[in-house]
């Protein structure tokens, strides 16, 4: 975690901003200035906490007011991709985890994810194109019955006009006769 | 889906006061306070200005006193009064330096119309030479300095020549003509005898 230090306007002093907001020489009140400062890390943690909450769309939103801040914090667009990911929006994901390694190359936990979300990517498409494939197969497979169907009506039909016309040719020929 | 994907990050330490400070009232009070302190200086610069202006005039009065001393005194006649005079107009020399510094600059009236912006009459007096309304001399010389007129002066200003005087002067001026009149034949027939 890195640590967050400020110059005091006032009076030049070093203020550890992660832990005090009053300057330690001249004992000004700097919270105005640290919360302009930390805007990032403040939207970042409740975009974290929403998104341990399951509020995924404003975690989103959240993060991306963080990014608006502090576009180079690699955290949230880690934390975004996770977020992506865990909506299968791969394509979003997979932008966000390459933003991330563009920032911080050196971060193992980036990489990681990057890893797991181009494997969950890559087996989505394998899922997708194996439910594409069987629906096609199966739309096949209803199209060559339609057509077997077609087939056999098709034949009834022209055997029954057919037996009509002949019962028909029939009855005629018995009329003539009595007559 | 693995671990990788929950939301198990750390989150940032923000100082809760800092979390939940209102930068946009902290920036209103702050202007405040700058108009409070500009105000305030400003008041104190024009204070200042007064305060320089007083200690500036009693400098100038003192080396009037000076001036008036030294003039007064006339010639030393004995060495030790000699170097009494001396002492004193060193110490004048030093309030002069000392206005200069300050870059109070005596105000030139003399010789000049009158100017009423920078100087006060203090009197008249008919001068034959000099046209009226042009100051004769200065009873108080004037100053002034960069914030603009430290001093007025006080002058006595010429009211031109006095009526006999004017009269006298034109027979004055008929008697030079007549007699540069006999001056120039009294040459012309010497020049003629001569040749």
């Amino acid at each position: 975690m890195n640590e967050l230090t400020l110059t005091c306007p006032y009076c030049g002093g070093i203020v550890p901003a992660n832990t005090t907001t009053i300057c330690p020489d001249c004992h000004e009140d700097l919270s105005p200035l640290i919360h302009l400062e930390s805007e990032h890390l403040i939207r970042y943690n409740e975009g974290l906490a929403l998104a341990r909450e399951g509020r995924l769309e404003e975690a989103k939103a959240c993060l991306a007011a963080a990014l608006a801040h502090k576009e180079s914090f690699a955290p949230a667009h880690i934390l975004l991709a996770k977020i992506h990911a865990k909506e299968q929006r791969w394509p979003e994901a997979q932008a966000s985890i390459k933003r991330a390694l563009e920032l911080a190359p050196e971060d193992e936990r980036a990489r990681l994810l990057a890893e797991e979300i181009q494997k969950a990517a890559q087996e989505a498409e394998i899922r997708r194109q194996e439910i594409a494939r069987a629906r096609r197969a199966n739309a096949e497979r209803l199209l060559a019955a339609s057509q077997r169907d077609a087939l056999k009506a098709f034949g009834l039909g022209v055997g029954l006009t057919a037996f009509a016309a002949l019962l028909i040719s029939w009855l005629g020929g018995g009329k003539k006769r009595h007559g | 889906m693995g671990r990788t994907f929950d939301f198990e990050d750390p989150f940032y330490p923000v100082p809760p006061a800092a979390v939940d400070a209102n930068p946009a009232v902290a920036i209103r009070d702050l202007l405040y306070r700058v108009a409070r302190l500009e105000q305030s200086l400003g008041e104190q610069r024009v204070q200042a200005i007064a305060d320089m202006k007083e200690i500036l005039l009693e400098l100038v009065s003192l080396s009037d006193d000076i001036t008036n001393i030294v003039e007064r005194w006339g010639v030393a006649t004995k060495a030790q009064e000699a170097a009494l005079i001396g002492s004193v107009i060193a110490l004048g020399r030093k309030i002069v330096a000392t206005l200069r510094h300050h870059r109070v600059e005596p105000i030139d009236t003399i010789g000049q119309p009158l100017d009423p912006e920078t100087s006060d009459v203090a009197g008249t007096e008919a001068n034959e030479h000099v046209p009226a309304g042009v100051v004769l001399r200065e009873v108080q010389v004037g100053y002034k300095w960069p914030q603009g007129l430290l001093r007025r002066a006080r002058v006595i200003v010429s009211s031109g020549p006095a009526p006999n005087a004017q009269a006298e002067e034109t027979s004055g001026v008929a008697q030079a003509q007549g007699s540069a009149d006999e001056a120039a034949t009294d040459k012309h027939t010497s020049q003629t005898n001569e040749r």
